[in-house]
């Protein structure tokens, strides 16, 4: 029965196209851990060495890198720097072997999402995983969000700008006027054509979508 | 030599005056002369020179008589006293004596060659008595830093003397330890040895170390001692006394054992560590693979899933019983049917087998051999399985286009062996571990057993097998095969066959 429920479960995964990549030199335990992605449903992608990895454009993927520390040649650790340099988006799961706790330590203070050890339960590789899945869908959700508002902002036009600035600034209807010499009327309708072109309802909704871009740096 | 200083503390001016013309009257004086009125006066002159005895009035104004020699004798005790006394007072100078004084002279009976050579005495007497306590303390001191127990018996190894540190470290009475006493204080195991060398007379013609147990009372059990006895031999050539040491070496024992242990855990260590690592591997992949056949049982979709998944399964499990019988291999060395072989041919075998491998890397693989390679008595297929490991290993150190060289020798009690690669070579670290079980310097996944499984057979075969490396530039393996007991005969058939 519950070989069953969790099948379902992961099922309603696929659903996003998640890709599991994974990183080990060890063909048997790569074939494993493909096998076992499979069989619940996930997207597996396996490679013998970290260099081989970087040798593919990933292009726009959705999903989580696990590696294998312990590697000829580039290890797992080595790997995650240079990932890390190129600003790799997806998140990483590290696997360590026997006594290798100060590795899993470095992993995850070099942004690893998380680590597991050899020997591992099968499961709790699956859960891992779907973390990890999940964590990188919210960003990407996250910067969905902020695509859209930025082209919101953009679609606002150099005298809304101004008015936008000053709203978010918390300036009165009366002061804006005032400060760009137009009729507070005219404020006004600029203030329901921005409402209206960044999809909110009111100047809190507005302040906080504004916010959101500023702290994504924008 | 410098001649000495006498200090004439005497407070009568017509004593001091006469004292002094009779020292000074002495032609051949060996003294010069200083003089004060007074123990306070005479203290400040021996604080502002060096003075080497002193002629001491026991009937001073400023001190009481013997108080004042005591005061002299504390403060410089290097210094000779002899004491004046104005009358014949035997007792007074007998006490002077006592603390320390040289001599004492009756003023009434003064005469100056007496009190010259009084003088003279003294000053002597003080020396050799300074340098005795010197080199007593010296002794102490060496005998107290040796921290070993220093002990004499007579002739037959009898103690006949008190051993106070005998005494002190075996808690023996001096009653206790006389005589063949000290036997006593041994281990009942140790105590027969030992007794022996003594009542057997013991041989004067060489030093005798010991390593015995002895009873130690203060930690209340046996330690572990080193005694060393030398003959005292006088007059002839008999031995008048045995004098010895007794070092303590239970701690440094303890040490060396816990060192050996240490060293045997650290080999389990690497063993253990190893097998867990080269076996984990395929525990996940089983694991893994089974947990991924589960998931899909039943779904008529998966069939293909599932009969992949059970492959893995198997290869895994079949990886970890090859593992396994590697280290049991390892383990058990020894027991093979060992004869009379032609190493040519082991050795032809051997490059056949890897010749592919080396093929497939582009390297080359040579090997050269003098036509007088003896017959070795050992297994052919453990040989063989050396011959292999130490190439491969060889092929895997080197790079594409380089060389591997296989060189065997011929003497006339034994075969050496070399393969010799340029390839990425060994740290002295690595070097030190490369017979270490399950240590690998390779890059690619080795079982880490090859070499020490190939030491265990050297040693099987009562050969050898040695590694000399340079890092960056490769590394050359020797081993060395004793030739066969009963090869005489059979040379002629050996070398024909290695011509086939």
């Amino acid at each position: 029965m519950k070989q069953t429920d969790r099948v379902t479960q992961s099922h309603q995964k696929t659903e996003r196209t998640a890709t599991v990549f994974v990183v080990d030199d060890d063909a048997q335990v790569r074939r494993s851990i493909e096998q076992l992605g499979r069989s619940v449903g996930l997207n597996v992608i396996t490679f013998s060495s970290a260099d081989e990895f970087m040798k593919n454009d990933l292009g726009d993927v959705t999903g989580c890198l696990v590696t294998d520390v312990r590697m000829p040649g580039l290890n797992g650790l080595d790997l995650q720097a240079q990932l890390n340099k190129s600003n790799f988006p997806l998140p990483i799961i590290v696997i360590t072997g026997y006594a290798e706790v100060p590795m899993a330590v470095q992993a995850l203070k070099a942004g690893a999402f998380d680590f597991i050890q050899k020997p591992f339960r099968p499961q709790a590789l699956v859960e891992v995983i779907q973390k990890a899945i999940e964590s990188d869908a919210k960003k990407g959700e996250r910067k969905r969000e902020l695509q859209e508002i930025r082209e919101r902002l953009a679609s606002l036009s150099p005298r809304e700008n101004e008015v936008l600035k000053l709203l978010v600034g918390g300036k009165t209807t009366k002061r804006i006027a005032s400060r760009l010499n137009i009729s507070p009327t005219t404020v006004d309708f600029h203030r329901n054509n921005i409402l209206g072109k960044m999809c909110v309802e009111n100047l809190v909704e507005l302040t906080r979508v504004v916010d959101l871009c500023e702290l994504a740096g924008e | 030599m410098a001649a000495a200083t006498a200090l004439l503390i005497e407070d009568n001016p017509a004593d001091r005056a006469l004292i002094g013309h009779e020292i000074r009257a002495d032609v051949d004086l060996p003294f010069k002369l200083e003089t004060a009125d007074s123990l306070r006066t005479g203290l400040q002159i021996l604080n502002s020179k060096r003075i080497d005895v002193v002629l001491l009035d026991l009937s001073l104004p400023d001190a009481h008589g013997l108080d004042a020699v005591q005061t002299l004798t504390e403060t410089w005790p290097d210094l000779a006293v002899v004491v004046l006394t104005g009358f014949d007072n035997t007792q007074t100078a007998l006490e002077a004596l006592k603390q320390g004084a040289q001599d004492y002279l009756s003023k009434n009976s003064l005469d100056g060659t007496v009190l010259i050579r009084s003088l003279q005495y003294a000053v002597e007497r003080k020396r050799i008595a300074v340098e005795l306590r010197r080199s007593e303390q010296r002794y102490r001191a060496l005998v107290a830093a040796m921290t070993s127990i220093v002990w004499s018996t007579d002739a037959n190894g009898k103690i006949q003397s008190e051993q106070p540190f005998w005494s002190e470290y075996t808690g023996q009475a001096w009653g206790k330890y006389a005589e063949y006493g000290w036997l006593d204080a041994l281990h009942a195991e140790d105590r027969a040895i030992i007794e022996a060398f003594w009542r057997s007379g013991a041989d004067p013609g060489t030093e005798v170390e010991f390593l015995t147990r002895v009873w130690h009372d203060k930690s209340r059990r046996h330690r572990r001692c080193v005694a060393r006895v030398v003959p005292i031999i006088a007059v002839g050539t008999s031995v008048t006394e045995w004098v010895g040491t007794l070092t303590d070496v239970e701690d440094a024992q303890q040490a060396e054992e816990a060192l050996r242990r240490a060293e045997r855990l650290a080999s389990l260590g690497t063993l253990a560590a190893g097998i867990a690592h080269e076996i984990n591997n395929p525990i996940v992949a089983a694991w893994t693979s089974a947990e991924a056949a589960l998931n899909v049982l039943g779904q008529p979709a998966s069939q293909d899933l599932l009969a992949e998944c059970l492959q893995n399964v198997i290869q895994s499990v079949v990886r970890c019983r090859d593992t396994v019988e590697g280290v049991l291999r390892f383990a058990r060395h020894g027991t093979v049917e060992q004869h009379n072989c032609d190493i040519a041919r082991v050795i032809r075998q051997a490059i056949n087998e890897v010749e592919h491998y080396a093929t497939e890397r582009l390297q080359s693989l040579t090997w050269t051999s003098t036509a007088n390679l003896p017959v070795i008595y050992g297994n052919e297929a453990q040989m063989q399985q050396v011959l292999v490991t130490l190439m491969r290993n060889a092929i895997e150190a080197g790079n594409a286009g380089q060389l591997v060289e296989l060189k065997a020798i011929g003497f006339d009690d034994s075969v050496e062996i070399t393969v010799t690669d340029s390839g990425h070579g060994m740290t002295a670290t690595e070097q030190q571990r490369a017979f270490d079980p399950f240590f690998t310097s390779r890059k690619e996944r080795g079982t880490g057993l090859g070499l020490s499984i190939a030491h265990g057979i050297m040693e099987g075969h009562g050969g050898s097998i040695t590694l000399a490396s340079d890092e960056g530039r490769g590394t050359t393996v020797t081993l060395r095969f004793p030739a066969s007991a009963t090869s005489a005969g059979t040379k002629d058939t050996t070398s024909r066959d290695s011509t086939v």
